[in-house]
């Protein structure tokens, strides 16, 4: 270093130390601030304060947010913000704020020192914009492409669905065709051999295959129908009250039969908690329960069905009963599990040809259950059996008069019976089976005919077909209601009708008709409604066993031991208590109707049911023994009769 | 009038950390995206049930690997609003740890969730999305149609006071 550069150095030092005082000047602000926030001094560098402006904390909100943060701080200590957008007193920009915390003459102040750093943050905000847009953009696009593929990927699942639902759909129709084509064939086989037939046993005979298989050719008909109305979403649920028991019963006693011929036990078992009476879709529940157990029943050939209903605890839905159907059938592997619920699920998989059956049974029970807000699932092991479980929600109804379980195989007088319906293979069944109940029965072709038959006042029901030629069904009941007096009116009227749509039942029900049925004719149907209306003339002597059944699982020889002990037993029991009131013992007595009470329940006699309850109550007040030996007259003439009928149906448990 | 309460408002970037502030504040929306960088102070007088409260509300640039919040942002927050855009799952994908940093570094401070940017979705593609966010007890908002957003604020003010 040369002499000359040394005598300039301190010159130029001198120079120096200005430029950097006047380049930091340029961008550097100081502010002095007394502890409560008043403004001591500032060199203006970036804005200046008014004199107006006063207490810093007040005017700045910054300042304000940060104040007690300020006021903690102690001399020598400081602490920074770097980067705030600062809009204030005209100036605008990005700043690094220090705050350091001075002895200043003697008083603690808080030095405030805005840097402006505008220009290094304004490129630094144009650098941050782009990258944070192509940040977003990137991200938004993968979001995109990734939509994309899943829609291509449902569009492809669907397609394929579509394909394969299309595909079912033609094997279902090639299915079914052949499923109608054949009893079709066999009816018109039959009917031609009915032609020229003269002798009563054939016709008889050939006319029953032909009733058998039009039965058959109905239910493909309406499960198809069903399964039309399911997929146009046009069905409807009814909310009427019925008795769970007795569908149980009824749906359980019509396999009975089958199970007889299969070897093949039916247990129902319905737990005590399950209310009496329930209020929702009765019919579509004794459907779905039909087609679970006819179900079971086909895939089973030894063993057992058995159906259990139980209360469902804690469902979400509100009240619900599941219902477990059990077989100890062949079972499904577990590939074709999930889908034995589609339609045509059944042709698919190749069980159709062996067992038969459209494939739709399980799909319409599926359906069924799932538009009442139920649910139904399965679990199966091959060779072992299946179990289908399914949950459905009711309402409880009240049941302010319990009502006994209805007997209808009997009635107290003859029934005179006045039939209209035009279609002569209807007539047919309608005369045979009302003469098999044991009822007379008049068959008119239309309305005419019955207006002219009223005149003679012995019928105690009529039954009526809605479409007739020359006076249908409607004309009938309303010149009835209109040309005849109270006697005829007083008479029931049961309505067949092909489509009981709403506005018929509402009609019909206006006029007084006491019950409407569907056709095709089912005489079981018929004779419960009959059973029905005439319910409380039921005589001395019905029974019914379904309890029995129900609790025996169908045991023969238990059931057998069941009759026979209380043929032998009841004479008797009958006997001892008639002397016990005779004594007006009264309390042995009650102990004695306690031991043989069950024998009827068991039995199915509800007539005598019901006197063993007025009886106990009359013993509680009782004085004179009268009123009680009266009605223990009664129910020996109940026992007596039920005895008769008993030695009878006791040869049909024969094991 | 109670004394002021500092909020900070925090979320990725692009949430819409700035749109709902300008809309509480000055009702005002654009939809052109301009980034936040450093900090924004605004304030507002904020009347609830209970009384007025001043809100020093700190709107935070977005967190990123280059732009790291400074501490002292944070330092003696009152309350926080934390952010979420619906549409990016990356906006809330790790908000479960986040809240519960934040818990950790300001325990006494209230946090108010909100997922901004519901105006883009059909009513049926919000409730699938709320199905699938981490946590719950989001305040739903719309920065552009003001749906929801002095509720956020509102909620918040009410725990502060």
């Amino acid at each position: 270093m040369s002499a000359g550069l040394l005598v300039n150095s301190n010159f130029f030092q001198m120079k120096l130390k200005d430029f950097k005082s006047k380049f930091l000047q340029s961008w550097i602000q100081f502010v002095l601030i007394d502890e409560e926030g008043n403004l001591l001094e500032t060199c203006n560098t970036l804005f200046s304060f008014p004199g107006s402006f006063g207490n810093l904390y007040d005017g700045i909100p910054f300042l304000d947010s940060i104040n007690q943060m300020l006021a903690e701080l102690k001399t020598g200590e400081e602490i920074s913000f770097p980067c705030i957008n600062v809009e204030l007193l005209g100036f605008t920009g990005f700043c690094d704020y220090v705050f350091q915390k001075i002895n200043y003459h003697g008083r603690e102040c808080t030095l405030w020192i805005l840097m402006n750093f505008s220009d290094h943050y304004s490129n630094l905000m144009d650098l941050q914009q782009q990258r944070n847009e192509s940040v977003i953009q990137k991200e938004l696009l993968e979001i995109e492409k990734k939509n994309a593929i899943l829609a291509q990927e449902l569009l492809e699942y669907k397609n394929e669905e579509l394909k394969r639902v299309q595909k079912l759909k033609t094997d279902f129709f090639s299915r079914v065709s052949h499923e109608i084509r054949t009893p079709v064939n066999g009816i018109l086989g039959m009917a031609k051999l009915l032609q020229g037939q003269s002798d009563p046993e054939i016709i008889q005979e050939y006319a029953g295959t032909i009733y058998e298989t039009s039965l058959h050719l109905s239910s493909i008909v309406n499960d198809v129908l069903d399964l039309s109305k399911i997929e146009s979403n046009k069905i409807s649920f009814e909310k009427v009250s019925f008795d769970i028991r007795s569908v149980v019963n009824a749906v359980a006693a019509s396999f009975v039969y089958l199970g007889k011929e299969k070897g093949v036990q039916v247990v129902t078992r319905v737990q005590q908690d399950v209310p009496k009476l329930l209020v929702g879709d009765k019919v579509r529940l004794s459907q779905i329960l039909y087609n679970l157990l006819s179900n079971s029943f086909k895939f089973t050939h030894h063993g057992k069905v058995s159906l259990d209903i139980q209360v469902q605890a804690d469902w979400k839905k509100g009240f619900g009963l599941r219902f477990d159907v059990e077989d100890t059938g062949i079972g499904i592997p577990g590939d074709s599990l999930q889908k034995i619920f589609e339609p045509y699920g059944q042709a698919n998989m190749g069980t159709g040809g062996h067992y038969g059956g459209t494939g739709l049974g399980l799909h319409i029970v599926k359906q069924l259950i799932e538009q009442q807000d139920g649910a139904i699932s399965v679990s199966s092991e091959p060779n072992k059996g299946s179990t289908f479980t399914f949950i459905l929600p009711f309402d409880i109804a009240n049941d302010p008069n319990p009502v006994k379980a209805k007997q209808h195989s009997v009635f107290n007088k003859k029934l005179k019976i006045l039939v209209g319906e035009d279609n002569p293979l209807n007539q047919k069944i309608l005369a045979a089976f009302t003469e098999k109940w044991g009822f007379g029965c008049d068959v008119v072709e239309n309305g005419r005919g019955i207006l002219e038959k009223l005149d003679k006042p012995d019928y105690d029901l009529i039954i009526l077909d809605y479409k007739m030629p020359v006076m249908d069904g409607l004309q009938t009941l309303q010149s009835m209601r209109s040309d005849f007096d109270e006697r005829v009116n007083a008479i029931p009227v049961i309505l067949f009708t092909g489509e009981p749509t709403k506005t018929i039942l509402t009609k019909f029900s206006q006029l007084g008709v006491k019950s409407v049925l569907k056709k095709p004719i089912e005489p079981k149907l018929l004779l419960e409604a009959i059973g029905d209306i005439f319910e409380n003339h039921s005589v001395a002597g019905g029974f019914n066993l379904t309890y029995a059944i129900e609790m025996t699982g169908g045991d023969k020889r238990l059931i057998y031991d069941m009759i026979d002990i209380f043929i032998n037993i009841m004479p008797k029991e009958l006997q001892k208590m008639k002397s016990l009131a005779i004594d007006m013992d009264f309390q042995a007595l009650k102990r004695a109707m306690h031991k043989i009470k069950p024998n009827f329940h068991y039995m199915g006699i509800g007539e005598a049911e019901g006197i063993f309850d007025l009886l106990e109550k009359e013993l509680e007040t009782a004085e004179t023994s009268k009123q009680i030996i009266a009605k223990i007259n009664k129910l020996g003439l109940i026992v007596a009769g039920a005895i008769k009928r008993l030695k009878v149906e006791k040869l049909n448990w024969v094991n | 009038m109670g004394k002021s309460k500092k909020v900070i408002l925090l979320g990725n970037f692009g949430v819409g950390k700035t749109s709902l502030v300008r809309q509480y504040v000055f009702h005002k929306f654009s939809d052109e995206y301009m980034t936040t960088i450093g900090v924004r102070i605004d304030k507002k007088v904020v009347t609830v049930e209970k009384g007025e409260v001043p809100l020093i509300i700190w709107d935070i640039a977005g967190e990123s690997t280059h732009q790291k919040i400074p501490d002292s942002y944070k330092l003696g927050a009152h309350g926080i609003i934390y952010v979420i855009d619906v549409l990016r799952p990356s906006t809330y994908r790790a908000i479960e740890d986040e809240i519960l940093s934040l818990q950790n570094l300001l325990p006494n401070a209230p946090i108010i969730k909100v997922a901004n940017k519901i105006d883009l979705l059909t009513e049926k593609e919000r409730l699938e999305i709320f199905k699938s966010l981490p946590l719950n007890d989001y305040v739903l908002c719309s920065a552009k149609n003001g749906e929801n957003v002095e509720t956020a604020f509102h909620k918040l003010a009410d725990k502060l006071i």
